[in-house]
């Protein structure tokens, strides 16, 4: 479901998996990834492990964030805060003796902010989209006795992004005829778990939890043209020409133009209910020494349809005939039941030298459907980190550690292709596998400096990939697991801790990451996907280079400023051609249309990337506790990708032709971000 | 108590209809030095009210001490009201800063006369005013929160620590009382810019310690030149040899742990607060004339 094209040293998009409590959400993302749905008003800590994580953890297969939830013992509580483009609410407060409630609520929208850059958008010829996001965030705990702890986290989100580009693309100056689009994507996420958290004795923790999880994703657009447009006199000689082979087809003598007015809808959506429990139970072997084992397993449930009208050119009796094809597809629904168990040991060896974490998960996948039930292999999970400090506590360098690790890792494929014509039988389908290796060293200095290199290699085997064979009603999808990859590279990382006047950090990151889709007869193959088959390719995510500078500068207590500075190599690009023809339609109504045919080809070319991509925000803000209260303010104002008008990359793909002109365009698509600086300023009161 | 206050607005509006104190009088006097010299309106204020029990409480608010209230019990010297004391029992503190906040309340000792002369009351301390023991404390900084235990912990260390500095900087040139803890007024400079040349000059100037004379004891500059004389706290230099040279044994450590200045970033009300306190008991209220502006 959705996709942040988030790709973590070189690994899938969706390698990336995110736990609240333990509980996994399958769409932490919101507006496709631009916002994350955890604020740090709900979120007491998060943990982000792109390397060897805990073998606690599994369904992931590049990197892993913990999120742990806040938990509201902090008495009563309240934020508030408004801006051009945010309000946000949250209140905390005690219920009975240890027992607390924190409730909040975030809306963001876009208008505000489109209103004052409308005249900017509009000389740079970008369009701004409606957009609307809005959260519910529900956390409660109870400690009936000091070893005993039940909670319930609540979410409950929506946002859409509505794209109108109807009055980016009116008449043209040869078409009277225009074209208009509209998409409104939406996605719906909420997700309600509870468990309890027990502590019999001081050598031994109990938590396990079980919840619920509703994610609906999906789009309803429109399209069409309207208007009139007049034959030119390359249509008329071509048209003739026509007639003279095939007598049959309408004269146009005497008739100057030809009028359309055509509307296609479409609607598409996904919907997953998944349902999760575990039990995990940490054991106190020794003081240096702790096992941890543990189960669980998740249910989901997963439904996708589609269905539109469409106008479009079909050949009938020898003419391409303007018609609306309706189209409707109820896929069938699909589950997957996931079951694991785990242990997992944490030795310190030498305390505060060498330590080691050390364990091993197995898990199973059984993909079912209508028609079909497909055991996969028990699929193992061993982990293994080693950190080493032997040098500490010199006068200027605190620690130096050297740290080293293993593991396999995967996670369950997408099953919306599965069906019963397929044939499949248990053990067809394999899950993919990541091997990774991590080494790494890490400096810390007094003053909360610090300076980390980690260096990773990753075999990926068992990818799976969607081809095609037939076409029209006949085509088949044809699953394999057989794809291969490699991806290597290195993260550095300059990292100075909270400060009073200057903390921030610094981070390089260079990936090399190529694949192997081994089905495919030659080079023009590709996927279902759109990677290529049968050759090593670059994947679609891959940036050879990414380097970050966020800083937090505070000339004086109450003011702090924050540069953001992001630069990154280009993405693939795909190699295009399109080649027009001239050609006519014969419309609904009887009239002849001057049309235009296009076809392109799109190759993959290992040489090509888009432009490198440079963005600056910047953040300004003021604030203090006001006098001898608890009620602290804060004042910001803030612009996203400040120097857009001095350097704005080029975005590949979403040109089209002019179906009536034969001529190129922007399709709705090239543009539909905003390609100007966004301001926005707020306040914010906390108590 | 936490159960109260969760309950918001509602509760604290229904508790506020349900108190069954009775406002019975309030006093109120202008120091009048101050007053005379159009400072900033330095105000005190005793306001008594009756409890269900019948019995007398009273609250003293003083600009002095700005951001406490001294509550405590009022005895009837006679039938009239026209001579009572004030003991003293508690002190409430809320002093905030940029990142934070310290609330508290604390155990206190202290007694005050009122009695009625002509149309005014003259007011003399029969015992100074001591702060003794944190009963609450809610101290923020930055996103932590100490409350509870920990906090009172926390509270109370803060409070001897000022204590210590407090009776320190007495011992120096600086005025008896200040009437604005961050403003300059026309008695002179700031309590802020006073305290911090005189515990901070590393940040705040030697030469501005030496201009302003802030100190009883002579101190060279030129002894800072000596090897081994910084210590790095929290991204801040303090001087070993001026820590030495300048400050009693008992405060040494503080200053060059960094526990003083975070003191002072955190809380510097209660700075204020408890330097005035002998002076405001010594010489504000002792044999000062009240108006009684509000009866029942």
């Amino acid at each position: 479901m959705g996709g942040n094209n988030l790709s973590i040293r070189g690994g899938d998009t969706e390698g990336l998996t995110t736990l609240l409590d333990g509980f996994i959400v399958r769409y932490p993302y919101q507006w496709s990834g631009m916002y994350s749905i955890f604020t740090p008003n709900v979120v007491d800590s998060v943990k982000f492990s792109a390397g060897i994580f805990s073998a606690k953890c599994g369904f992931a297969t590049s990197a892993l964030m913990e999120v742990n939830s806040l938990t509201p013992d902090e008495g009563f509580k309240i934020m508030a805060m408004t801006s051009l483009a945010d309000s946000e609410i949250y209140i905390q407060t005690p219920l009975w003796k240890n027992s607390g409630l924190l409730l909040g609520g975030r809306f963001i929208y876009y208008d505000l902010v489109n209103l004052l850059m409308r005249g900017a958008a509009s000389s740079m010829g970008a369009s701004l989209n409606s957009q609307y996001l809005r959260d519910g965030y529900f956390k409660w705990f109870w400690k009936p006795t000091e070893k005993v702890e039940w909670y319930i986290n609540g979410f409950f989100g929506s946002d859409g992004i509505n794209m109108d580009s109807s009055s980016m693309r009116g008449m043209s100056d040869e078409s009277g005829i225009s074209n208009s689009f509209n998409l409104d994507y939406y996605n719906y996420d909420t997700f309600w778990n509870t468990g309890f958290k027990i502590l019999p004795n001081d050598k031994l923790f109990i938590h396990f939890f079980t919840g619920y999880e509703y994610l609906t994703q999906g789009y309803a657009g429109s399209t069409g043209y309207k208007g009139s447009q007049k034959y030119s006199d390359a249509f008329r000689a071509y048209y003739e020409n026509l007639r003279l082979l095939n007598p049959a087809l309408p004269d146009i003598t005497g008739i100057d133009s030809f009028s359309i007015n055509s509307d296609s809808y479409m609607k598409s959506s996904k919907i997953l209910h998944s349902i999760q429990t575990r039990g995990d139970i940490d054991f106190s072997l020794h003081e240096k020494a702790m096992m941890s084992v543990g189960g669980g397993g998740i249910f989901d449930f997963n439904k996708s349809g589609s269905s539109g009208s469409m106008w479009g050119f079909v050949w009938e009796n020898g003419s391409p005939v303007y018609k609306k094809m309706e189209y409707s597809s109820e896929d069938e629904d699909k589950q997957i039941l996931t079951t694991f168990l785990y242990f997992n040991f944490n030795i310190n060896i030498i305390p505060e030298i060498l330590k080691i974490e050390t364990g091993f998960r197995i898990e199973h996948n059984v993909l079912f459907g209508e028609g079909y039930h497909v055991n996969t292999y028990p699929i193992p999970g061993p982990r293994f980190n080693l950190t080493y400090t032997p040098i500490r506590n010199l006068k200027f360098l605190d620690s130096l550690s050297f740290s080293g690790g293993i593991g396999l890792f995967s996670k369950a494929p997408d099953v919306s292709y599965l069906s019963k014509e397929m044939g499949l039988k248990d053990f067809d389908v394999s899950v993919p596998k990541t091997l990774t290796t991590v080494v790494g060293t890490e400096l810390k200095f007094p003053i909360g400096l610090s300076f980390k290199i980690e260096g990773y290699y990753k075999y990926v085997f068992n990818r799976y990939y969607v081809t095609t064979s037939g076409s029209g009603e006949d085509m088949d999808y044809d699953i394999h697991t057989d794809g291969i990859g490699h991806a290597a590279g290195f993260d550095l990382t300059f990292e100075k801790s909270f400060s009073r006047w200057l903390d921030g950090s610094i981070t390089y990151s260079f990936i090399f990451a190529k694949l192997l889709n081994p089905y495919g007869s030659d080079s023009d193959s590709t996927t279902m996907g759109g990677e290529p088959a049968g050759i090593w390719f670059y994947p679609s995510y891959h940036k050879f280079h990414n380097f970050n500078v966020i800083l937090n500068i505070r000339p004086a207590s109450w003011c702090t400023i924050t540069p953001k500075f992001v630069l990154s190599s280009g993405a693939p690009e795909r190699e295009t051609s399109t080649e027009t023809e001239q050609s006519y339609g014969i419309l609904d109504d009887g009239q002849v249309a001057e049309v235009y045919t296009s076809q392109t080809e799109s190759k993959y070319n290992d040489s090509m990337r888009d432009d490198l991509n440079f963005q600056f925000d910047l953040k300004l803000s003021f604030g203090s506790f006001i006098p001898r209260t608890k009620l602290k303010w804060e004042l910001f104002a803030s612009v996203e990708n400040l120097f857009v008008f001095l350097y704005s990359p080029s975005e590949s793909g979403g040109g089209g032709v002019n179906l009536f002109t034969g001529k190129s365009q922007t399709s709705s698509g090239a543009k539909y971000s905003a390609q100007i600086p966004t301001p926005n300023f707020g306040l914010k009161f906390e108590f | 108590m936490r159960i109260r206050e969760s309950l918001l607005l509602l509760c604290f509006t229904v508790f506020l209809m349900t108190d069954c104190s009775t406002f019975t009088a309030k006093y109120r006097t202008y120091e009048r030095n101050m007053h005379r010299l159009k400072a900033l309106s330095c105000k005190s204020e005793l306001t008594i009210k009756e409890n269900g029990k019948k019995e007398l409480t009273a609250v003293l608010r003083t600009d002095y001490l700005p951001g406490t209230a001294i509550t405590g019990e009022i005895k009837k010297r006679d039938e009239a009201g026209n001579d009572f004391s004030f003991v003293i029992q508690k002190i409430k503190l809320s002093a905030s800063s940029v990142k934070g906040y310290n609330f508290g309340e604390c155990t206190a000792s202290g007694s005050i006369n009122f009695k009625k002369e002509g149309n005014v009351f003259e007011s003399l301390v029969i015992e100074k005013m001591e702060v003794l023991e944190v009963l609450k404390a809610d101290i923020r900084y930055n996103d932590y929160y100490y409350r509870g235990n920990e906090g009172k912990k926390r509270l109370q260390e803060r409070i001897n620590r000022i204590t210590e500095t407090v009776k320190f900087l007495k011992t120096g040139e600086m005025r008896k009382i200040y009437s604005n803890l961050l403003f300059k007024t026309v008695e002179g400079e700031s309590f802020k810019k006073d305290i911090s040349v005189i515990l901070f000059p590393e940040i705040y100037g030697f030469e501005n310690l030496k201009r302003k004379n802030l100190l009883d004891e002579d101190f060279d500059i030129s002894e800072l030149k000596v090897p081994n004389d910084m210590i790095l706290i929290d991204e801040m230099i303090w001087r070993k040899s001026y820590t030495n040279k300048i400050f009693p044994e008992i405060l040494q450590k503080i200053r060059n742990s960094g526990s003083m200045f975070r003191d002072y970033e955190e809380a510097l009300d209660i700075f204020f607060i408890l330097y005035n306190l002998d002076y405001y008991f010594d010489g504000i209220i002792n044999n000062c004339k009240w108006n009684k502006i509000e009866l029942n």
